[in-house]
């Protein structure tokens, strides 16, 4: 009767230890799992990059059509002897996308509005270079969401850039 | 033989100071994200006769299997195409002739603008090369998960 009472005992403590384990993993299936950074989504660095190196293709691209709408601003990049600018452009870029995604280093370049003192920028040519940003991230296979969020995340940036 | 350890020393005490001043220089700050990735260069080219569609979507194609280009766009319309490159494994020149038989393709080149203003006395390839080797002595860098 005893050695019954015992192993009744043992199986309701067994029972009572998988329950709470059980509820413990729910409860942790239940808890908000921490969501990866815009940076890690996309892809980390290599994917920044290559976003960023279709941009400047895009860019270097569109001004040399007719109709071009960043020829005045982006034309100095094609000049004969200017690569080290692009270069320089391609750093800046890599460095404020990774970060505004959450990437592991900071931007230490000039604030926006420093930047773009004195270019003028226009409502049209900040439109058309989102443009180009878009159609390089499509290009790469970045997903509309991901897409939509780096625009959101970059936009607040345009009061910084037009009409300086 | 005084004289000369004297010397010794002292070249070699500089010689460490030296180094521990480079040292100290390259890791003060964290690196940047972009020295990471390898240095590109860009290119563009003027390539006639490319209509859009098929032909341009061949074109692309075809800059992407040359080694070292990293990224192109072609727009058939402006006959326009440009491109991103590593430069330790493709130049500009050599891009045309990879294209050929099929496209025939000739290097763009804006002409340089007349300089207006003040420029930086230092050529930035000197600037770059500079930051290069501080990243290339940055210990920090290891410490980065990127």
């Amino acid at each position: 009767m005893l050695n019954i009472t015992r192993k009744l005992s043992l199986s309701l403590l067994v029972a009572a230890s998988l329950l709470g384990t059980l509820s413990a993993c729910k409860k942790n299936e239940e808890a908000p799992v921490a969501q990866a950074s815009l940076y890690d989504r996309l892809g980390g660095l290599p994917a920044v990059t290559a976003v960023v190196d279709q941009f400047i293709t895009n860019v270097v691209a569109e001004t040399m059509t007719s109709n071009s709408k960043l020829k005045r601003t982006f034309d100095p990049l094609v000049q004969s002897g200017n690569s080290y600018r692009v270069a320089s452009l391609r750093n800046h870029l890599i460095d404020q996308i990774g970060q505004a995604a959450g990437g592991p280093l900071v931007y230490k370049g000039k604030t926006m509005q420093a930047a773009h003192q004195g270019m003028a920028i226009t409502d049209v040519e900040f439109n058309a270079l989102v443009a180009e940003l878009a159609k390089a991230m499509t290009s790469k296979g970045v997903p509309a969401a991901q897409q939509t969020e780096v625009v959101t995340i970059l936009s607040p940036l345009k009061s910084t850039i037009v009409g300086q | 033989m005084l004289k000369t350890t004297g010397i010794g020393l002292l070249i070699r005490r500089l010689g460490l100071g030296s180094v521990a001043a480079v040292l100290l220089w390259a890791n003060w700050q964290e690196p940047n994200l972009h020295d990471y990735p390898a240095p590109i260069g860009v290119g563009a080219l003027r390539v006639a006769g490319v209509q859009p569609g098929a032909q341009a979507a061949a074109l692309r194609a075809r800059l992407l299997r040359v080694p070292g280009i990293t990224a192109c766009t072609v727009s058939a319309d402006a006959h326009a195409v440009a491109y991103t490159y590593h430069p330790d494994e493709v130049q500009p020149a050599q891009v045309p002739q990879q294209l050929a038989p099929a496209f025939q393709a000739q290097v763009y080149e804006a002409p340089a603008a007349p300089v207006a203003g003040p420029q930086c006395p230092v050529p930035l390839g000197y600037v770059q090369a500079l930051e290069q080797l501080r990243f290339t002595l940055n210990l920090r860098r290891f410490l980065v998960k990127i």
